[in-house]
């Protein structure tokens, strides 16, 4: 699996956004948590994963700290800025109003 | 700030790229091990997990150029992109373009200019070696006055300089220095003098000279010069067998003290020596009245001056002169020898740095306000590529780069402008200065003549210079930039799309939908006022300077001084040379009248003498310093024809008797006349003049002569009184001789000169003609300053005007092609022309009216800096004022006319049909 076709245009900030707004993580593990907390059903490769990350810090909606990962080995850990945590709340709010209005017309129709 | 951190990020990521590359790598490796780890718990053999993993991230090499792809090269990308879109755009509208950078040009031209000075005067050091660590010391006196660098300040006296450079220990080394004669190669005696400078041969060493043929002068060696490189090209032909040779200087001012001094010439100077100044053509060994000094390494200056201080005023206490005690201890400082060389050029300067940044933002205003215009024509476009994705941030930087851009092609227009301004400048600075009148190093201080701009020969555009331009057009840029990118990314929404010309069909106003516009153009309109009102007062102040009563009529007059060949002529033997030198050229066709004089208007010194009403007067001992002498009047002694020559009117009474009969006769002047005799007729008393050798008899005074303005157009004449050469007794001193010449002609007296030196040769073989100068000349050359910033300012304010004027052009142009409609619609209602006319009129009136009014009010609380350059003015001069507001109003009401004639011509049909 190269891209993930399967997620919507510009949903994979909103929820790379979203799991390193619980805890600083680093990039493996927030493809795991990703994985994990999705039930498998999502899965994001490092090719898309890692520019992801590097465009929202580019951004400056996250930023980035050298430290010893769990296994000891220093790791680039990730977490939302201020201004991060203020557009993730927008598109959070964004996303809801989205997807009420796509199961809305999914159901209806 | 998120933006910040944004562009901090980008600028690490372009500035650091090493660093971030290697982070990128760090991070991606971390992943594979965490990954191998995480496969080898999940239970592969190690080779199968390192396999796993890599097979997982796939292309290492292209996943690290993507991450770098995010982060650096779209931001060049971006900016080329702008940059081509920019060019595209500002090609599409020549006319705006063109108006625009011509503009900015003006503006950045104009502060190229300034600056260039600013850099070569005040900022860029000296050009001597160390010359951050040289410096001078000078006495303030009363203790409390700041070091302005005028010639005032006592240097100190040649025996305490002895006592400071055994006993200073902060100052590496201390030199005298000093002027020395003109001095005329042989053979080339009617020619251009060589300018000198004396130090001593260590002096010389250490401020970086350096021989190319033959050697310094020794330490305590007399009488040795070296030449400058320039001096031995032009006064001797790049004579290599001149070392040993000779020259002969005539020194001293007074003909009857003069002396010949020979002097051995044993070097030529590499180029590029320029101390005190680099229009020196010789250095002589030995000392003179000022003083550099080199630090000492890590010695502070205020250290160093402490030190030198505590010497000093050890020494006070033995000071022989006591009229310095009556105004307390002196203060000594240490000024940076570059500071004291053009610290009178510093408040000037920073005017004109101000002038120029004031014109800088009238262009600048400008510039917005033409982009403003535009911008409403663009609403459309700006929405399209909005609607198809680009940000607002995106579309604020396209508008920006396209500012700067303009501001770019302006800069290196105006840097080439800025090449002309140098050429003006230097023609300001150098052309007004007499020609090559007599050097001294107090010239350096003076306040006419070549010292009058220190420097002014170094300006040049350097990369500094080219930096700041840089600078300025970023700056400009951005300034006229933001407002109207702002403005025009501010409605994105589709309504803009729909409709993006709906400016064209609102009603004519200035104010309620072009408010920013506007106020733009108001806040031009009064910066420029206010520079017109400033430049108009300096204009005007140099009229008033140049028209003021003289008291003598500068023109057809030649004025000359006599250089013997002989050393210390007689008084006597000198008058008798300057009579039959007047007989001469009275015989001479083309002269009309010839006098002589111990000093002329405008050039010499006061010799003052008691003037005694009764015989045994007493006088008071002192009098206020600053007024005029009333009871020691200048004596001033002329030969019979002198008022004839300088063309001074007598008022009342008559001037000296053709044959010199009526001894004991003198002519005073009216301020001594209003003055010594208040209320009472001057003519016929008999006074007692305090020389000891005339004062037991009686002096008749039979004439009052007009003021004449002896120390400068701008002072106030003195109270003066005129005897003649032959009838006064007094043979001795240096002040009873003959010293200057003055010729008036019936045409040029220029071309007078080389009869004047035939009957020179005649009178006394030798004897070569000095100082040749016109009246004319002299009075030029006293006002360069006024003239110069005058004509600066000047200049300046009319680019203020013009950009203005284009301002307000501009506005009115485009406010009456956004009322196309309105207008149309009016004048199918039955408007008359002429209506439409008054009405456009009216609407710029307001306009300009506002900006004037506040621009005058601007001038008001400014122009009263300007009060010590002014001359017989006030500053806030109601006929300036009022002078140039009309001219303003007069130029903006013509801009404005030319868009409401074409308001006035809409064709109806035209107009209703323009949707």
């Amino acid at each position: 699996m190269s891209k993930p076709t399967d997620l919507v245009q510009g949903t994979l900030d909103l929820l790379l956004l979203r799991i390193v707004a619980i805890e600083p993580l680093h990039g493996w593990a927030i493809a795991q948590r990703l994985k994990q907390v999705s039930g498998d059903v999502l899965q994001v490769s490092e090719g898309s994963l890692y520019p992801a990350l590097h465009k929202l810090e580019q951004q400056a909606w996250i930023k980035a700290q050298w430290r010893p990962s769990e296994t000891g080995r220093q790791a680039k850990f990730y977490s939302l800025t201020r201004a991060g945590r203020k557009h993730l709340d927008k598109e959070l709010a964004n996303w809801n109003r989205l997807s009420r209005a796509i199961d809305l017309v999914v159901r209806e129709a | 700030m998120r933006w910040l951190a944004s562009i901090r990020q980008r600028l690490r990521a372009t500035f650091r790229a090493a660093i971030v590359e290697d982070e990128v790598a760090l991070e991606l490796l971390f992943h594979v091990h965490r990954q191998i780890e995480e496969n080898v718990a999940a239970g592969m053999t190690p080779e199968q997990a390192r396999l796993a993993a890599m097979q997982s991230i796939g292309n290492l090499a292209r996943l690290r150029q993507e991450c770098r792809d995010v982060r650096r090269m779209n931001l060049v990308d971006d900016v080329r992109q702008d940059v081509r879109y920019a060019i595209r755009s500002l090609t599409r509208n020549p006319h705006f373009s063109a108006v625009a950078i011509l503009t900015l040009a003006l503006g950045i031209g104009a502060n190229t200019t300034i600056f260039s000075v600013i850099n070569a005067v005040l900022l860029r050091p000296l050009p001597l070696p160390g010359a951050d660590r040289l410096v001078t010391i000078v006495e303030n006196r009363p203790a409390s006055e700041p070091f302005d660098g005028r010639p005032a300040r006592r240097p100190p006296m040649p025996d305490e300089i002895r006592v400071l450079q055994t006993q200073v220990r902060s100052l590496d080394a201390l030199y005298l220095y000093g002027g020395a004669p003109d001095i005329r190669p042989a053979g080339r005696e009617d020619g251009p003098a060589m300018l000198g400078a004396r130090m001593p041969g260590p002096a010389m060493f250490s401020l970086g000279a350096r021989p190319v043929l033959g050697r310094l002068p020794d330490a305590d060696e007399a009488g040795a010069v070296v030449l400058s490189t320039n001096a031995w090209r032009r006064y001797f032909n790049e004579d290599r067998n001149l070392i040993g040779k000779t020259l002969s200087a005539h020194v001293g001012n007074v003909q009857s003290m003069q002396t010949i001094q020979v002097y051995t010439i044993v070097g030529v100077l590499a180029p590029g020596f320029a101390f005190p100044d680099g229009r020196v053509d010789y250095w002589l060994s030995g000392a003179g009245p000022l003083n550099v000094a080199r630090l000492g390494e890590r010695v502070s200056i205020a250290a160093a001056a402490e030190e030198v201080s505590a010497v000093l005023h050890g020494l006070i206490g033995r000071s022989k002169v006591p009229e310095l005690a009556l105004q307390g201890p002196p203060r000594f400082e240490l000024v940076p020898l570059q500071e004291q060389l053009v610290a009178r050029m510093r408040p000037v300067l920073q005017l004109f740095g101000l002038v120029v940044a004031v014109v800088l933002l009238i262009a600048c205003a400008n510039v917005a306000n033409l982009l403003l215009a535009r911008s409403t024509t663009r609403t459309r476009e700006i929405a399209v590529r909005a609607s198809l994705g680009a940000s607002r941030g995106r579309l604020i930087r396209q508008t920006l780069t396209e500012a700067v851009l303009l501001a770019g092609i302006g800069g290196v227009i105006g840097t080439f402008l800025a090449f002309g301004g140098i050429r003006l400048l230097r023609v300001l600075f150098g052309a007004f200065a007499a020609p090559a009148a007599s050097f001294a190093i107090r010239q350096i201080a003076a306040d006419s003549g070549p010292g009058a701009f220190p420097r002014i020969a170094e300006i040049t555009l350097d990369l500094t210079t080219f930096v700041y331009t840089g600078g300025v057009c970023l700056t400009a840029g951005l300034l006229f930039g933001l407002a109207p990118a702002l403005r025009q990314t501010s409605d994105l929404s589709l309504s803009a799309l729909r409709d993006g010309a709906a400016g064209a069909v609102s009603g004519f106003t200035l104010f309620r939908r072009n408010t920013l516009r506007s106020t733009l153009v108001i806040a031009q309109i009064s910066l420029a006022m206010t520079l017109l009102v400033a430049g108009g007062l300096l204009l005007n102040s140099l009229f008033q300077l140049l028209t003021v009563s003289k008291g003598f009529d500068p023109s057809n007059v030649l004025t000359f001084q006599v250089r013997h060949a002989r050393e210390r002529q007689s008084v006597r033997e000198l008058r008798a040379f300057a009579e039959q030198l007047v007989a001469q050229l009275k015989a001479t066709p083309g002269v009309v009248n010839v006098a002589y004089a111990h000093d002329m208007p405008l050039i010499g010194p006061a010799q003052s003498t008691p003037l005694l009403l009764t015989a045994g007067e007493r006088i008071p001992d002192l009098e206020q310093p600053g007024k005029s002498n009333i009871y020691s009047p200048a004596l001033r002694l002329v030969s019979r024809d002198f008022f004839s020559v300088t063309g001074s009117r007598l008022m009342t009474g008559r001037g000296f008797s053709a044959d010199g009969t009526l001894p004991r006769t003198m002519v005073i002047n009216q301020k001594l006349a209003r003055a010594r005799f208040p209320g009472e007729d001057p003519i016929g008393r008999y006074v007692y003049l305090g020389r000891s050798e005339v004062a037991g008899n009686p002096w008749q005074i039979v004439g009052i002569v007009e003021d004449m303005r002896q120390h400068g157009l701008d002072l106030d004449p003195e109270p003066q009184m005129f005897v003649d050469f032959a009838t006064w007794p007094g043979v001795r001193q240096a002040f009873d001789e003959p010293n200057y010449y003055a010729v008036r002609s019936s045409g040029t007296p220029r071309l007078l000169i080389p009869e004047i030196r035939g009957a020179v040769q005649r009178v006394a073989p030798g004897a070569t003609v000095d100082q040749a100068l016109t009246l004319d000349e002299i009075v030029s050359s006293s006002v360069v300053r006024p003239r110069t910033y005058a004509v600066l300012f000047s200049v300046l304010a009319g680019i203020g005007l013009i950009l203005a004027t284009i301002g307000v052009y501009g506005v009115m142009t485009y406010a009456v092609a956004q009322s196309t409609r309105e207008l149309g619609v009016r004048l199918a209602l039955g408007a008359q022309r002429r209506e439409i006319l008054t009405f456009v009129l009216c609407r710029a009136g307001i306009l300009v009216g506002v900006g004037i009014a506040t621009g005058l009010m601007g001038a008001l609380a400014a122009t009263r800096y300007l009060q010590g350059m002014l001359f017989g003015l006030s500053p806030i001069d109601p006929f300036t004022f009022g002078a140039s507001a009309l001219l303003f109003v007069a130029t903006a009401m013509l801009a404005s006319y030319v868009p409401a004639r074409r308001a006035m011509r809409t064709d109806p049909i035209v107009a209703l049909r323009y949707e």
